[in-house]
Formats: structure tokens, C-alpha cells, sequence
């Protein structure tokens, strides 16, 4: 792959709703830190690509100005290179798997694995060794690509992808359907986390914490869980930045499903009005109660898009 | 039985012979060897330790310390300066089977309390320790045959004398006589002596480097200290940590980097309290591919020049992660799986590094722009590991890439070519061709 992609595969992040809404909700999760740490004294890491929206919110957000961007894809180098929005933007061409272990630091860091590509061992080799490298009070997120292969095709595919792993388990295609796979995958990043900061830990006593499980589909299904690493004895501390008393932020091992409601502008403002208290067990109009109840868990993050001539 | 209330007790005493067969079953001839030099090489480090006020480590130099083996077709003798067995620790620890829980010297190799005894055991049928420290010295002469042959498990020491000795006199002196007649074939053959050596050196090389004289046989140790490269550009990784836990903490150092390109020096030496337990490692134990978690790749001779050592120092001899044996590496214990991610994650760049190395020697002949890498290699000096500073990630120099370049070709008349030529200043078609591109160049698009 390296060298031939000069097309960006994914597509404009910027206009997908659920995606938008995971982008904000995690900046809020993330924002969460900073009653024991500064945030402009993180630094970001994560896969830009060419448009390089998670790097704008996080600068915006808290001014974060030591951002790296791994890409792997060379015949892309030079695009993403002129469009780093703001200076402060490093882009590596090297891919994630290189870049890692030389990314290892004692500055706090939130890095974003926002993986295309459907989890396998290579990818969790990667969460492993990023949990080696990562500083205490920093925030490991990552995505990836959770849409069950063609019905034939599964176990054959799950196999390439994580050789004899789960042979009891996973042996006919209907074991890899959409909420089994989901399982799976979360699974198996949660343990390849665990593992590493477990062994980690006996060294330098850091621990792990589950921030967020997000599912939600834009076209495709998408999984991104997050963990924060921290010393074991700030674990009170840490508490004390109260991640729990965001609704989308789960620490177990139930997802929070971004799902995003097709609701027009004015039936937005309608419901705003009776938000953010009660539930909306009588919606105005014409708006299902269930596009109701799904508005009230994200009408602050939900993006409103216009059409506007630059 | 009628009644059957009467007991009755039964000798379960071991007899010395079956002892003596249980205990020296096991180890071959150097290792029963070996086993006497880890007590030396603790007694200096002790000795060493107590005269400067610290803790021993394995970063104490043992300057001054020696230790002499000779051997000849009747006997073996060891004598060394190492401090001595006190009379306290000769009746309570050095004689007795399987060592007082409390008397573990600091940072110790020899843990288990029955290295000499089995050594003696293994290898003559006398033997003699002379030993003498600053507060009093003592002499055991045991025949082994009289030995078992004596109901008592005791040993009698003689020439007892507890009052102030000369500094020089201070020391152990161990002579076996007669050997065993297995153990006198094997000791008398050609080229023992220098066997010998090489495999204490393998385990000891960390001792003799801080300066422990060791000698066999008039034959000297020689002083081989790890060395990494280093430049402006090149700098290995190096990393001290404690692993705390049960106990005392346990003093990891962890360097990677570069070296020579030899392939039977490549890998990584993992050494427990100053000695060597995993030598120029390049199997899945240390991290390399062939693993369940393959994150790296298999060893392969492009590597040849990695050099990487990992230390584990610790007051408690059993923290450490060697096998009971003392010459393995124990695979399973914590702190060696947490400092083995810790290593792998280390080794990554260099890997990276060696990979381009390599892919730069393949390219060889095709153009080369600037200065190579492996030109940036030779330019690098060795630096002994003790000297290195440290430095969390592997630093290396990238490879810069050369632009990636197309030809133009095309044809024109010979009277042309020659008129530019002459206007040009030039002597080549080539160069009319490149001064003619540059000049649309600087006129059109600069």
C-alpha cells in the first residue's frame, strides 16, 4: 500500500454527523483532565490525513501546540504537508506501527489511533506498544473499522487477521455477525490494553482506566474505545476529574451508540427548547419519540451544517 | 496387631552416601567449578562494599581483587583475597547443607548455601579451606571417606584463632587433593585449563571488567568492556529504573544500540547480579521474531551490528530473574516480562535503523546523493555502556531520501548542437541539454 495511495481512501470527515459528534464528545472526555493537568500541555498525536480535523478542534480547544500526524500513505506526503492548518502540526511520514516506539515520552500525551481498517493483530500490537510508550495521565483512543465481512468470507478473513486466536469460538460465520464481531473486537483491545499496561505496571506502577465506548455507524460501523494511563496512586485524583458524570463516557463493557437523528432545523430548535431537563415523552410535530430520545443524549454536540459560499 | 498400642520409631536419618550421591548428581565438573568462583566473586564484592561504606553493586570496582585457579593431574586449588569466611559464617552458614536464611550477602550470585559443599563433593575425595579474615582464621581439613563413615553431620575446624590478622594474609585458599579419578581424567586433559577460563569469563565478564584479576592456570581474564557506538548523530538508548515489589527494589538497566557487525556478538546479554545469564541472545526470549507477539523481527545477519544489555541488580539474590541454577534466565518471572516490553519497545529503532542500513547497501551503485549511512556509521566511536548517558529512544540518523528524478531525451541536428555548444561554453550534447532546461527554467518558472 505504502507509496501507491495519492487518494485519501476516507472520505470528508468533516461532514460526517456520528463521526462529528464521537470527535466532541471525546474533546469533552478528554477536557475532563484538566482539573489536574494543563491541557496545552499536552501533546496530540494522531492520523490527519489531508484535512486534519481532530488536530483544529484539539488546538482550538486547548491550544495544544506540539501536534504529530503519522502517514504512512508517501504519495500523500506532500498534500498533507501544505495542508497542515496550523504550524504547530509535525506530519510524519512514517506509518503508525514505525512511529511508536520513538514517540515514547514524558510529556502527557493524547494520541488517536483512527484506524480505516477493520481490527487485527497488527493493530493490537500497535495499542500495546503505544501503552509501552504513552506518559502517565495520557489518553489512548482508538478506531477502527467493526462491519461484519461478506457472510462467506468471515472466518477466512478472521483468520488472516488473527491467526488461531479464539478457534473454539469462532469457527462458523455466523460467530462474526455485527454484535458478536463488535464483542470481539472490544475484547481484544481491552485485553491487549490490559496486558500491556499490566506488564508495564509491575515497572513504573501505571495503571489504566476505561474512558469511553463509542459505537456508531457513518456508512460504515465503527468502534473507538479509549483508555487513560495514570500513576496507581493518583487514582483519587484522577477520580476527582469526574469522568463519570458525562452520560456518553463508559467505562464497561457496554458502548455508548452515537446515533445521530434525521431531524430538520426547525424541529431541532423546538426540542432545544425543552432540553436539557425531562424527558421528551411528547415530542412536537411529527418527531418519533425515539429521534427525540436520541437528539436529548447529543443535541449539544450534534453539528448543524450550512451551505455556504466561501 | 493385637493391643497395638506400642510405637515404634525408625531411623529416617539420610545416610552421607546417599546425600553426598543426591547432591553432586546433578552438576557437571565446571559448573561445580563455577560455582566455587561465585562464592570468590561475592566474598570481593562484599569486601569491596564494606571497605568503601555502600551497598555492593555490580558497579563496584573490584580492582585489586583476585582470584587463582591451578590445576594438575592430582589436584585443584583456588586461592583468592575476597575477605575471607568469618568463623560466625563458617558455623553458621558457609558448612552447613542449604545456607542460614539470614546470612545472604548483598547482590550475591551464589544464593542456595550449597555450592561449595557440593563442589567439594563432586570433585576430590580431600580437600582443605584455609580461610582467614581481619578478626580470625581457621583451617578444615576433611577427608571425605572418613567423613561418611562418621555417624556425626559436623565438620571440625582447626587452627582456630580469632585475634587480629594482617590485612594481607586476608583470604580463601581451597585445595583439593587427591581428585577423584573421573574428575583428575577430565581436569588433566588438554586444553581444560583454557575451557575453564573461557566459560568463567562468559559468565563473569562484568566482574573482570571492573577489574577482578582472575587467573587459571597462569592464564589472565582479559578485559572485555560492552562498548556501543556513538557520534553527534548515533546515540544509544539508555534507561535505569527500580522495580519495586516484594523486597528490595530491583535495579534495572536496560542500553541498545549499535556496534560492530558481528553476527556472534549481535543480540542481547542479560546479566544478573554481574553475571552473564543470557549471552548475544537473538531468539524470541529477548524479543526477537518467532514470538506469539511478533512485534518485531526474526534475527537475520543484517542485524549484526545490534548490541543490546539488559542488567538486574538487587540486594536480594532472589528477586533477580535468574533460574535456581544460577546460569539461566527465568522466563516467567515479573520483572523480567515487564523490562523484556521495556526492551522490545527499545530495540524498534534500531531495527528501523539497521533495516535502512541494509536497504542502502542494496542500492549501492545506483546514484547516492549526500552522505550515506553507513559512512555516518564508521564516522561513530565506541563508548564504553557505564559512560553512555542516558536517553529514552535510540537515536539514529534518516536516510535522506534522494529526489526522485526523470530523464528528457530528445534529438537535434549535430550543426545545432555544435552552435549551443560554442554559445553555451560547454563540451557535452549532455550539458547543452541541462543548460538549455535551466534557463527555460530561471525564465519561465522561477
Amino acid at each position: 500500500m505504502r507509496g501507491l495511495d495519492t487518494e485519501p481512501r476516507e472520505i470528508d470527515y468533516r461532514i460526517r454527523p456520528a463521526k462529528n459528534v464521537e470527535r466532541k464528545m471525546l474533546l469533552e472526555i478528554c477536557s475532563r483532565m484538566g482539573a489536574v493537568q494543563e491541557m496545552s500541555g499536552y501533546r496530540y498525536v494522531g492520523m490527519g490525513s489531508i484535512y486534519f480535523v481532530d488536530f483544529s478542534l484539539f488546538h482550538r480547544a486547548f491550544g495544544i501546540d506540539s501536534m504529530i500526524s503519522l502517514e504512512g500513505r508517501e504519495g500523500l506526503m506532500e498534500r498533507c504537508e501544505w495542508n497542515r492548518p496550523f504550524d504547530c502540526i509535525e506530519v510524519r511520514p512514517t506509518s503508525v506501527e514505525a512511529a511508536l516506539a520513538e514517540l515514547r515520552s514524558d510529556v502527557p500525551t493524547i494520541m488517536w489511533l483512527d484506524f480505516e481498517d477493520k481490527l487485527d493483530s497488527a493493530i493490537l500490537r500497535q495499542l500495546a506498544e503505544a501503552c509501552e510508550v504513552l506518559a502517565p495521565r495520557s489518553i489512548l483512543i482508538a478506531t477502527v473499522n467493526a462491519t461484519p465481512d461478506v457472510l462467506k468470507s468471515r472466518v477466512r478473513n478472521f483468520r488472516r487477521r488473527f491467526g488461531n486466536r479464539d478457534l473454539a469460538n469462532v469457527d462458523k460465520d455466523e460467530d462474526l455477525g455485527k454484535e458478536k464481531l463488535r464483542k470481539l473486537n472490544y475484547a481484544y483491545m481491552r485485553q491487549a490494553v490490559e496486558e500491556a499496561v499490566g506488564i508495564r505496571g509491575i515497572r513504573d506502577g501505571v495503571v489504566q482506566r476505561q474512558l469511553a465506548h463509542f459505537t456508531y455507524k457513518d456508512g460504515a460501523d465503527m468502534l473507538t474505545v479509549a483508555w487513560l494511563l495514570h500513576r496507581e496512586e493518583e487514582a483519587q485524583l484522577i477520580d476527582s476529574c469526574g469522568f463519570e458524570n458525562l452520560a456518553f463516557a463508559q467505562d464497561g463493557e457496554n458502548p455508548f451508540n452515537i446515533k445521530v437523528p434525521k431531524l430538520t432545523y426547525r424541529e431541532r430548535l423546538e426540542l432545544d427548547r425543552s432540553l436539557p431537563d425531562g424527558e421528551i415523552v411528547d415530542p412536537p410535530g411529527c418527531i418519533a419519540v425515539e429521534d427525540a430520545k436520541a437528539y436529548s443524549l447529543l443535541y449539544r454536540q450534534m453539528p448543524i451544517y450550512v451551505d455556504a459560499v466561501i | 496387631m493385637a493391643g497395638g498400642k506400642q510405637s515404634l520409631v525408625v531411623d529416617a536419618e539420610p545416610t552421607k552416601d546417599l546425600f553426598i550421591e543426591m547432591l553432586v548428581r546433578d552438576i557437571d565438573l565446571r559448573a561445580a567449578i563455577l560455582d566455587l568462583v561465585d562464592n570468590s566473586i561475592d566474598g570481593a564484592r562484599a569486601a569491596v562494599a564494606q571497605k568503601s561504606g555502600k551497598s555492593a553493586s555490580s558497579k563496584t570496582p573490584l580492582r585489586k581483587m583476585f582470584l587463582r585457579i591451578e590445576t594438575s593431574a592430582t589436584s585443584l586449588t583456588l586461592t583468592d583475597n575476597c575477605g575471607g569466611i568469618s568463623l560466625t559464617d563458617a558455623r553458621r552458614y558457609a558448612f552447613r547443607f542449604g545456607a542460614h536464611k539470614k546470612k545472604n550477602i548483598e547482590n550475591s550470585i551464589g544464593q542456595f548455601g550449597v555450592g561449595m559443599k557440593r563442589a567439594f563433593f563432586k570433585l576430590g575425595s580431600k580437600f582443605e579451606v584455609a580461610s582467614t579474615t581481619r578478626d580470625s582464621r581457621f583451617v578444615l581439613p576433611v577427608d571425605v571417606q572418613k567423613w561418611r563413615q562418621n555417624e556425626k553431620w559436623e565438620f571440625v575446624l582447626r587452627e582456630v584463632d580469632d585475634s587480629r590478622q594482617p590485612a594481607k594474609t586476608v583470604g580463601t585458599a581451597i585445595r583439593i587433593e587427591p581428585l577423584l579419578p573421573a574428575v583428575a581424567d577430565e581436569i588433566g586433559a588438554p586444553g581444560f585449563s583454557t575451557g575453564l577460563l573461557d566459560e568463567i569469563v562468559a559468565s563473569h565478564q562484568e566482574a573482570i571488567d571492573e577489574g577482578f584479576e582472575l587467573t587459571v592456570d597462569g592464564i589472565a581474564a582479559a578485559k572485555m568492556p560492552a562498548v556501543l557506538l556513538r557520534s553527534s548523530e548515533i546515540a544509544p538508548a539508555k534507561t535505569e529504573f527500580d522495580v519495586n515489589g516484594v523486597g528490595a527494589p530491583v535495579r534495572v538497566r536496560l542500553v541498545c544500540g549499535i556496534g560492530e557487525s558481528r553476527p556472534g556478538e549481535a543480540g542481547w546479554d542479560v546479566l544478573c547480579n554481574g553475571r552473564t545469564v543470557l549471552k548475544s541472545d537473538q531468539t524470541p526470549v529477548t524479543g526477537w521474531g518467532g514470538s506469539a507477539d511478533q512485534r518485531l523481527p526474526s534475527y537475520h545477519n543484517q542485524f549484526a551490528r545490534f548490541r543490546g544489555f539488559a542488567y538486574f541488580d538487587c540486594r536480594d539474590a532472589s528477586r533477580v530473574p535468574w533460574t535456581t541454577t544460577k546460569n539461566g534466565l527465568d522466563q516467567d518471572s515479573p520483572v523480567w516480562r515487564s523490562a523484556r516490553q521495556r526492551m522490545i519497545s527499545m530495540m524498534r529503532p534500531v531495527i528501523d535503523f539497521l533495516n535502512e542500513l541494509d536497504s542502502e547497501h542494496d542500492r549501492e551503485g545506483s546514484a547516492q546523493t549526500g552522505v550515506t549511512l553507513a559512512s555516518k556509521v564508521a564516522t561513530a566511536k565506541p563508548v564504553a555502556v557505564a559512560d553512555l548517558s542516558s536517553r529514552s529512544v535510540f537515536l539514529y540518523p534518516k536516510a535522506t531520501k534522494a529526489p526522485r528524478v526523470g530523464n528528457v531525451n530528445y534529438s537535434r541536428s549535430r550543426e545545432e548542437l555544435a552552435r549551443a555548444k560554442r554559445v553555451l561554453g560547454v563540451s557535452s550534447y549532455r550539458e547543452v541539454g541541462e543548460r538549455t532546461f535551466e534557463y527555460w527554467v530561471k525564465a519561465e518558472l522561477d
